[in-house]
């Protein structure tokens, strides 16, 4: 795959506060790239300078064409929902639809009600905005950023909100905006479950500052639960693991790190006791992303 | 940069307010008729057309220019709601959000902001020329409207227009910079009301005082009575004051004057709206 977006130590200062610290992320074509971060963390800031609404204070980032297109023509290919949608209250879904669209000479009526029926909102008909509910509001916002047809869509807190059901139709949605119109999308959330189920590459962001990409395999790895043992005599652990029918671990530096039954530690721990090998460390690591990001942060405040 | 003008034109052709401030200029024509029935007309018999046209320098009858005045430029409520409408089209797509919409279309945010302003200025032409067509079909119902000077009207209507867009642009910048109908509406006010012309004359006589000059000459060049020394006056570069004290009865100097200083504010505002609005981060 190849890149279609990447920042250079983009940093954003608001007087004294250092909102975005030289962050370089990297986003590929087509994939769906979650921005991981409390509250306060520096998501949107980052997202606004991506989307034009902020300008950095220092640091650039490059929009990548596939055919070579530069930044000034890449610009207008950037679809946009920044926290909550904008759009005005007393126009209909449509009417709101079409200003967007007269902005980008689109003006196919045809092509806007597709893009209704796409985001589940084909049945409203004259409604106006101000009586949607967040749920319609939100997906009306995603089919307003699907106007111009972009090739990356910036996604701010998209389920922000939403009771259950809007969050299943927002993430389905996204699934089929990369299966079927092939977008990149760039979304942040501070609900990890729910970005676990999209995103296929991270940017974990803290303070400010990125602390880790990765994709999901690596972040996959990073997370596996497995089992981290230290012992007396290393060779007779081996011995000890092998008899059990441990195959799958690892000595690194100076302790096993097995990821196979990994819940069975008080078995393993009898096992080595019954042989004469002490166990000097034992815990187990990596659960999930969440367990991961704290890890990384330091914390476990407000995500 | 056509596009964006476009989308503001659909916005505001599909919003309530722009009809509803339709419809207020029209019923506020109306009563500035029933105001000229009663002035120029006089079917109540209270004689204060002499008075009026004695201080609009004109003759017992009233021209296209007279009227003109009468209900476009010295009609505070059409400065009013055009301010009004330009803070609303300036405003509302900050107020809802919209901008977010359109902001990382270009790289450069002032082609945002021109598309705005054109759009502003088109929607101040069309209502301009329908009220000033409207102000002249109503006024030849009037018994003393006398059809004739049309070159001083076509000036009057140039020179008006010309002062009415770079106001309205001020009210624009105003309003784009701060992101808040406040300054704009407080901009349509003073100039509407005057409230600043006094000062600035305040001003004047001040200048006039220090620097030695014929003080008659420079109160009778105040009042507007002509005076044949030529001093100094802050009050001739001011954008309010040459827009209310503009009439189609100045000489060519004054005319152009005029025009000249409108057109640099118009400049200035909208320059400094682009420049500024090119590195300002949208708060929405």
């Amino acid at each position: 795959m190849s890149l279609i977006l990447t920042t250079d130590k983009i940093t954003k200062k608001f007087k004294s506060k250092v909102a975005v610290n030289e962050v370089s992320i990297h986003v590929e074509r087509g994939e769906v790239y979650g921005l991981i971060g409390r509250n306060g963390a520096g998501k949107t800031t980052l997202l606004k300078m991506l989307a034009n609404l902020s300008c950095p204070t220092s640091g650039t980032y490059t929009l990548i064409g596939e055919n070579g297109e530069s930044q000034a023509q890449m610009m207008p290919k950037i679809g946009v929902l920044i926290e909550e949608p904008g759009m005005f209250p007393n126009l209909n879904a449509f009417q709101n639809l079409k200003a967007k669209a007269l902005a980008y000479g689109v003006r196919d009526d045809k092509y806007l009600e597709d893009l209704l029926n796409f985001v589940g909102l084909g049945y409203v008909g004259k409604k106006p905005v101000k009586n949607f509910s967040l749920g319609m509001k939100q997906r009306l916002g995603i089919a307003m950023a699907l106007v111009n047809s972009p090739e990356i869509l910036l996604l701010d807190e998209p389920i922000n909100g939403l009771d259950p059901q809007g969050i299943a139709e927002v993430r389905s949605l996204i699934h089929r905006l990369v299966t079927e119109r092939k977008i990149t999308i760039i979304l942040s959330s501070h609900i990890l479950d729910e970005l676990a189920k999209v995103a296929n590459r991270y940017g974990i962001i803290h303070d400010g500052v990125l602390l880790d990409e990765a994709t999901n395999a690596q972040l996959e790895s990073k997370c596996t639960p497995k089992l981290f043992l230290r012992t007396g005599d290393p060779e007779k652990t081996r011995a000890i693991l092998s008899s059990m029918g441990i195959s799958q671990y690892a000595y690194v530096e100076d302790h096993f790190e097995i990821t196979e039954r990994v819940d069975e530690g008080g078995a393993i721990s009898m096992a080595l006791a019954k042989e004469g090998v002490e166990t000097l460390e034992m815990r187990k690591e990596g659960q999930s992303l969440e367990d991961y990001y704290f890890s990384l942060t330091g914390g476990n405040q407000n995500v | 940069m056509f596009n964006v003008f476009r989308m503001h034109m659909y916005r505001v052709s599909r919003s309530r307010s722009t009809y509803i401030l339709a419809g207020l200029m029209f019923v506020f024509l109306l009563l500035t008729f029933g105001l000229a029935f009663i002035i120029f007309d006089d079917p109540l018999g209270l004689n204060v057309t002499q008075a009026f046209m004695t201080a609009n320098g004109s003759a017992a009858t009233i021209s296209p220019a007279v009227l003109h005045r009468f209900f476009i430029q010295s009609n505070d409520s059409v400065i009013i709601l055009l301010t009004i409408f330009g803070v609303l089209l300036t405003y509302s797509d900050f107020s809802k959000g919209f901008v977010k919409n359109t902001y990382s279309m270009f790289e450069h945010k002032s082609k945002l902001v021109l598309a705005k302003w054109g759009a502003l200025v088109a929607c101040v032409t069309v209502t301009y020329v329908a009220l000033s067509l409207l102000g002249l079909g109503l006024g030849a119902l009037l018994r003393s409207f006398e059809p004739g000077e049309w070159d001083a009207y076509l000036r009057s209507f140039v020179v008006v227009y010309i002062c009415l867009v770079s106001m309205l642009t001020l009210v624009f910048m105003i309003t784009s910079l701060f992101k808040s109908p406040v300054g704009g509406m407080v901009i349509g006010l003073i100039i509407a009301t005057g409230i600043f012309q006094t000062l600035e004359q305040l001003i004047d006589l001040l200048i006039a005082k220090l620097s030695g000059a014929d003080m008659e000459a420079a109160l009778e060049g105040m009042l507007g009575m002509g005076s044949g020394e030529k001093i100094f006056r802050i009050s001739d570069y001011c954008l309010d004051n040459v827009y209310l004290s503009y009439s189609a009865s100045m000489g060519n100097a004054d005319t152009i004057r005029t025009i000249v200083v409108a057109l640099v504010y118009m400049a200035l505002a909208l320059g400094l709206t682009m420049l500024l609005s090119e590195k300002k981060d949208v708060r929405c």
